[in-house]
Formats: C-alpha cells, structure tokens, sequence
C-alpha cells in the first residue's frame, strides 16, 4: 500500500502489521493497531506464549473488527454439537476445525499450545496443509462453545458452515498408499526370487526352485486380491454400465496372467509370470497416484453450503434463538448480525441493511437497501443489525436453487476419455489377435491353444496405454499447479483441449475487483486537502475509502476528530480545523440525481469542491491474452452490469465477441446450455458464486481466484488471478497431453508387437516377459516426463 | 569337473548356492529375508495409518518448537 521508505516511518502493529494510526495503544515495548491486538497479546503473554511473536514477525491477523459476542451461541445447542464432533465419551470430545487464517509456524506454535490457555484443552494437533486443527477437550471443565471463542478471541476463528452439517469428510487416499506398499513390496521380493528362473535353474534343483515358485505364488496372492482391486471394481463398473473402459482389458490380463501362472505352479510346468504381474500392478497403481494427487488445500466442490453458516439467530417472543439452517421456515424472522451473511431471501422489516454481494456477484460496492426491499440470500450484512422476514427456505432460495437444477447433475456421466475409445479398439484388435491364434493352434498343435491364447492376453494388456495416460497426466498437472493452475481431475485436461468457446465473466474475472482506477474531477486539491481527504478516508473500512487512501498516498498522519459514518452515504470529520466530507451525491449536495457509474464526491466545510470518479480496472494480462486466444477460439462475455462498457469491452474482445449484459445467474446458465445446444465446447471463466451456475454447466468450469485461501465456487479447475497472463500456454500444454499419449502409446506398441511374436508361437518364456514390461514401462516413463517438462520449459512455465 | 564348469558355478553362485551347501540353509535365509522385508512393510503400512504423509509441512515446523507438547499418549 505504501512505498517502502513510507513504511520504515510509518508504525505498524506488532501483532498484525497494520498500520497504527492510532498511537497509544502499547503494551511493554509492543505497540498495536487497535485494542482487540492488544488483548490477543495480553492473553499470549498471560500464558507464556509469546514466542508467538519471536517466530515469525508480525503473524497475527487484525482484530480490529471483534467477533461478536454470542456469535457461537449456536454450539449450544446439542443437534448441531452431535454434527461437528467427530468422537466424544464421558470425558473427552473431539473436534476438527477449519481455521482459514493458518499460515505460518507461529500459528502452529500458539494453537498446539492452546493447553496453556485453557485448561480443559487436552491437545490441538494442527494439520498445516489443511488448515484443521483437532481438538482434544475435557467435556466436564470446558464446552465446544468455549473453546470456538477461544480460538476467535485470539484471532483464529473457526469457519463452521452449513457444509460441516453434512458429516463429509474428505476421502483421504490412505488406501492408495496401502496398495502401492504392498504391491511394492510384493513386486520387488518376487523379482528377486525370478532371478534363478531367468538364470536357468536346472532341474536337479527341483526342491529350490519349487520353493521359489510356491513363494512366487503366495506374494502375488496380496497384490491379486488385493493391490489390484482398484482396476476390478472399475471394470465391474464399467461392465455394469455397457461400456468397456480401459480398465476393463487391464483386469482381464492381470487375473488371465494369475489364473495362468497359479496354473503352471501348481502343475509344476513353469514358474508362471507373476513377476510381470505385480510389477504392472505396481507401476499402474504409481500412475494412478501421480495422477489422481490432491490439493489438499483447495476444494473443487463448493457448494452454497460451504459459503453459508451453520446455524442464524431467529427472533421470536423477543428472544434471540440460534437456530440450524435446514429449520428456517418461511415466515421466521431473522436477526443478521453486521458481518453476517443472509441465509434465505427475505424481506427487510427492520434496520438499513447495506449489503455486500461481492461473494455473489463479484462486485466490490455493497448496496444500499432499504425496508420493505427483498434481499437475496447470499450477500453479507454490513453496518448494523437488520432484521429479515424470511420469504423462501434456504434451499429454494434464489442463489441455492441454482444448485439443485436438474441439468447440472446428469452432467458428470457422458463425458468420456480418448483413452477409453482407443483401449476399446486396442481390445477389439487383441481378441482378433487371440481368435486366430487359438484357430491356428486348433489345426496345428491343440494341446498347446490354451498356452498361447493367455500369452496374447498377457502380453497385450494395455497397461501400456494406460501408464502413458496416467503418467503424462500426472506430470502435466504437476507443472500446473507449479503455475498455479489447479485442476480437479486428470479429465479436465482432456475437456480444456477440446475447448471451442471460452466465457469471461466481466466483473472479478476480465477487472480486477481489488483495484478502481480513480480520477479526480473538480477545483485542484492542494497538498493539505489531499492529506486530510486520506486522513478522513483512512478512519473507514468501506472497499472505496481504502481505494482513496491508496490514490492519495500521502505521508503525512493528520488525526481525525469527530469521525461518522453514515453506511451507504458517506463519511465526516473534523481534519486540521475544517470539517471534511466525503459521500454520495446526496450525503454531499443534497440532491440525489444519479449520473451513472460509481462517483464520490467531496466538500470542505459543506463546500462541494470535487469528485472522484471510479472505474473498473482491467486485469494487465488481459489485453495479451485476449490477443492470443482471439483469433483460436469463440468468445463471449457475460456480465450482470449494464452497458455502461460496451465500447471498452468492444474495443478489448474485437468485432466477433458476443458482449452479453445484465445478466442474471440463471440467464448466464442458460447462455452456456444454448452454446452447448449448438455443439460448442465450452470454457467458462469466473469468479463469483453468481457464476456458479454457470462454471457447473459449463464443459470446463474455471474459477478465478486472487489467493489460495480464497472461497471459489465448485468448478473443474482453480487459476490463481497472478497466473492469468499464462493462460494461454495452459491452454497449449493440455491440447500436447493428447499426443504425448499417444506417442508413447505407439511406441510401447513396439513392444507388444514384440512379445506377440513370441506370444503367438506359445514361446513366451518369463525372462521375455520380465525384460519388455520393465523396459516399456521405464520408457514410457521417460518419454511423458521428458515431453511434457521440455514442452512446458519451452512455453516458459 | 572342467574350467567352464567351474565358471558357471561362480556366476551362478551371485544369485544361487552351489549345491555344497544344504538346502536348508537356503530356506533359511529366505525366511530371513522375507521376515526383515515384512518389518519394513508394516513399518511402512504403520505409517500411513498413523498420517504420516497426510500434512508435510506442520511436521517440520514443529520439531523446532522447544517446548515439550502435550504428552499425546494419553489422547
């Protein structure tokens, strides 16, 4: 915000870092922005936690803004208590929180230490990369609610929304990881007790090599039955939905490749290919994990849930009752709280609500409304209480109910991978393959029909295929997110390459909604009235004051006397002698006749003197990006604003864009379903959860955000705003998956083709088996990573 | 016994024992071999079940913590 020779002068709050524009508020030699600072170091230092402070320098968040009290009144109440914790008994409770404001190893250090604080805290194990803590407590001396404000009182709220109430925790992929050892382990011991096979064992030897062989069998029983059942339940899947996917031909070679080696055992003709057996199993599961790695920290499945909170205060008899969400009823009258969110569209009976939609419509201007006006659910109450009649339940709200649409749940089945329609041919060709071998063993030998046709099987699994996928995948997505680019899943990679018509949402996704580019119009403001517009600015939290603030970056600190906000009109105060005034057109002239876009005015001792006007900033990448993409792809751009911009947009898009405006979240669904309609593959990029709709119907949902720890509505793929001038080459690097695959794919086909040789002849020794798969395996690992990394360096990601 | 003999002996000898030594001996070592292998099995499968790779960064932290955290066996 300010330059660096402003900060060393300026004196920032040892807690937080802010700005301390208040100077008295010290502690020691500690100084701080505000009281709520203050007392969260009073409370540390209390408790001999201040190496809090010493780890990391300034790691607290501001308290500027105190968490209400009774905010968690809520956790009282048994029913919503029996959702959020995970085990309790007579004396214990555990509890997991999300605590969003984690970042840094003195927030590890305080949390894990919340014992000395409280003494019913019997543990806190933090887990950083999700930013939850788990909460041991003794349910005698301490409650759920207690320790919630605890954690608040020393800046670490909770976040508890209405999506903890659906008792989900993620699916955690410790079962990956089990089968990965195990088929490892398995693997390695068999490939070391092949070797006497692959060296000739002579006869004379019989009692060893049985030894080995039995020992051969009995470890690849585990990796059978076990490590490889990810590739069974899939196939049974896919069976079960009359369509053979890739896995289908791969579980038929692994229990082919099983049942024949158990076969030669247990005959005693031959030591089986067990080796081969585990190791593809081994090496697929690998893919598989490459490919299938989480971002623990992000979440692709948003729903209105996770934005909404758990439990409201609803008023009856004159009591404040914290109720559970899914039991509002129409009719209920709700106390919202400043700072709170709307849970259910209402109608305004008491108070002036001025609420902020940013988190719906990516618009950084709350909106004034007044009583008697119908507030959407969603948007967050700023200023004082107001009081809602709710209108519709919370799950037919406006917002909600685009969830529930029926469209957007058929949309996961139907999409299909390349790689399934190429295996199925691959599968054709196999069976081809193993007919006319068993039909030429018939005239020719038919004792030896049964040997060749499982060597076929054996040999053509087309594992091949399916490791280059898996591995070309999970080396692609690495590089992504490296870009900060996060996709939910290997699929999406496929879905973006085949993109014909991309979707910008207008405000928070083609503007920044952090930045205003602000112009002055007016008399000339000297030096000193610049300072004291800053200094009176300086005293509001409202999105356009700190937007004055970091226009005018002044040096100097005038104190501000006599300061009032008047929520949706404007600010006032006594600087340096003369009262200073800043607001909307009627809190400045008195008339109110609106001129269109966003302008603040301001007076010097009730004299107009100016005012500024506030435009939408377009993101820098933009420009270039549009340039890039322009000439490749159909665009579109769909805002919820007027057309107050159309020549700006037109100017930016060029002639062929479709510039659509005023559009409701519904209409913008409806806009990517007709496209759709008209066979275009869609990309939709946005950032509200206006868009959400949208970015769930589209082919390729991306959301938009400005940092990792932001809320993003559910979508297909998370791009950090920095990386947007990259796009582009992202773009590039997923249509490249396509034919890293399949180059790879050709060339382990060489292998197959070779192993087929002897496969048909019914020679397939184990030693020509345990030499291929290695060797394809190892270059088709070689030649994906190798590609895609010399691919991405040559986009410069 | 002639030369050649001799070395095939030799290089089979990296991987297998000449027949001299009893076949017992052979069983034993596999056993051995496989025991110590399974330790480090489970070993491994101890540790994904305790959550040793669910949070890579808290860990790392932590240990530069002085003081003595919660005795957490009592947990």
């Amino acid at each position: 915000m300010f330059t660096k020779s402003l900060a060393e002068i300026a004196i920032t709050c040892d807690h937080c870092g802010d700005e301390c524009i208040a100077k008295n508020i010290c502690i020691d030699d500690k100084r701080f922005c505000c009281a709520g600072c203050k007392m969260v170091y009073q409370l540390l230092n209390q408790g001999g936690l201040c190496d809090y402070y010493n780890l990391n320098d300034k790691p607290g968040f501001s308290q500027r803004i105190p968490v209400r009290t009774g905010k968690f009144a809520f956790l009282d109440d048994a029913a919503i208590q029996a959702k959020l914790i995970s085990f309790r008994d007579e004396q214990q409770v555990h509890v997991n929180f999300y605590l969003p404001q984690i970042h840094c190893s003195s927030c590890l250090y305080l949390l894990e230490n919340l014992h000395r604080l409280e003494a019913g805290v019997i543990s806190c194990q933090v887990n950083f990369t999700r930013k939850e803590a788990s909460i041991v407590f003794m349910a005698q001396t301490t409650s759920l609610r207690n320790i919630a404000e605890l954690l608040a009182s020393i800046g670490y709220e909770p976040y508890i929304s209405l999506h903890d109430l659906k008792q989900q925790k993620p699916g955690i992929e410790k079962g990956m990881r089990y089968r990965l050892g195990i088929a490892a382990f398995c693997f390695g011991n068999i490939m070391l007790m092949s070797f006497p096979e692959y060296l000739g064992i002579d006869a004379s030897e019989s009692g060893l090599r049985n030894i080995f062989r039995w020992m051969n069998a009995g470890l690849s029983l585990p990796v059978f039955l076990y490590a490889a059942d990810p590739f069974y339940k899939s196939a049974l899947k896919s069976i079960r939905h009359r369509f053979l996917n890739i896995d289908a031909p791969v579980a038929l070679a692994v229990i082919i490749t099983f049942v024949r080696s158990a076969w030669e055992v247990l005959s005693g003709t031959g030591a089986g290919y067990f080796d081969s057996m585990t190791g593809i199993v081994f090496f697929m599961l690998a893919g598989r994990m490459l490919q299938d790695k989480t971002y623990r920290h992000l979440s692709f499945d948003r729903d209105y849930t996770s934005y909404f909170p758990i439990a409201v205060s609803v008023i009856s008899n004159n009591k404040e009752i914290a109720t559970a969400l899914p039991e509002l009823k129409a009719g209920d009258t709700l106390l919202i709280h400043n700072e709170e969110l709307i849970p259910a569209d209402g109608i305004i009976t008491k108070g002036s609500a001025y609420i902020d939609y940013s988190f719906v419509t990516g618009e950084s201007m709350p909106v004034k409304k007044d009583m008697g006006e119908l507030a959407y659910a969603g948007g967050k109450q700023t200023g004082g209480n107001i009081e809602i009649l709710v209108v519709k339940e919370v799950a037919q709200s406006y917002l909600t109910a685009l969830w529930s649409r029926d469209e957007l749940k058929a949309k996961e089945s139907g999409r299909v991978s390349f790689v399934h329609l190429l295996s199925r041919y691959f599968t054709y060709i196999i069976f081809g393959i193993a007919l006319l071998t068993t039909w030429y063993w018939k005239i020719n030998d038919p004792t030896r029909i049964w040997i060749a046709v499982t060597a076929v099987f054996i040999i053509a699994c087309p594992c091949a295929l399916l490791l280059s996928n898996t591995f070309t995948n999970g080396s692609i997505l690495r590089i992504l997110s490296r870009n900060q680019f996060f996709l939910r899943s290997a699929q999406t990679i496929e879905n973006i390459a085949k993109t014909t018509h991309i979707v910008f949402d207008k405000t928070g996704t083609l503007t920044d909604p952090r930045q205003q580019e602000v112009k002055y119009e007016g008399k000339p403001l000297t030096t000193l009235q610049k300072q004291q517009v800053m200094a009176l600015a300086s005293c509001s939290t409202h999105p356009l004051s700190r937007f004055i603030v970091k226009e005018f970056e002044q040096t100097s600190q005038l104190t501000v006397a006599g300061f009032k906000e008047i929520a949706g009109e404007g600010i006032a105060g006594v600087v340096e002698g003369s009262l200073v005034r800043i607001g909307s057109c009627g809190f400045i002239t008195g008339n109110t006749n609106d001129t269109g876009g966003t302008v603040v005015y301001i007076s010097f001792e009730n004299q107009m003197h100016g005012w500024l006007r506030f435009d939408n900033h377009y993101r820098p990448a933009i420009p270039s990006l549009i340039k890039k993409i322009k000439n490749r792809y159909k665009l579109s751009v769909l805002t919820g604003d007027n057309e107050a911009e159309k020549q700006k947009l037109r100017r930016l898009l060029g002639e062929d864009a479709a510039l659509l405006f005023s559009q409701k979240p519904g209409s913008k669904l409806d806009y990517i379903k007709s496209l759709q309609a008209d066979g275009e593959k869609v990309m939709m990029i946005g950032d509200g959860l206006n868009d959400a709709g949208a970015l769930r119907q589209a082919d390729t949902g991306i959301a938009l955000t400005e940092g990792n720890n932001n809320f993003t509505p559910a979508s297909d793929a998370i791009l950090a705003a920095s990386s947007l001038s990259k796009f582009s080459s992202f773009i590039m690097l997923c249509k490249a998956n396509q034919y890293i695959v399949t180059a790879s794919f050709v060339l382990s086909i060489a292998y197959n083709i070779i192993g087929l040789y002897f496969a048909v002849q019914g020679k397939l020794s184990p030693l020509v088996a345990a030499i291929l798969m290695p060797c394809s395996s190892l270059c088709i690992f070689l030649i994906t990573f190798g590609s895609s990394h010399w691919l991405a360096r040559r986009m410069k990601l | 016994m002639d030369d050649s003999d001799y070395r095939l002996h030799a290089l089979r000898g990296i991987f297998l024992l000449p027949k001299i030594i009893p076949m017992s001996v052979i069983i034993i070592l596999l056993i051995a071999s496989i025991s110590i292998a399974s330790l480090f099995l489970l070993a491994f499968l101890w540790s994904v079940k305790c959550g040793q790779f669910d949070d890579d960064d808290a860990p790392a932290s932590r240990i530069l913590f002085d003081d003595k955290l919660p005795n957490k066996t009592n947990v």
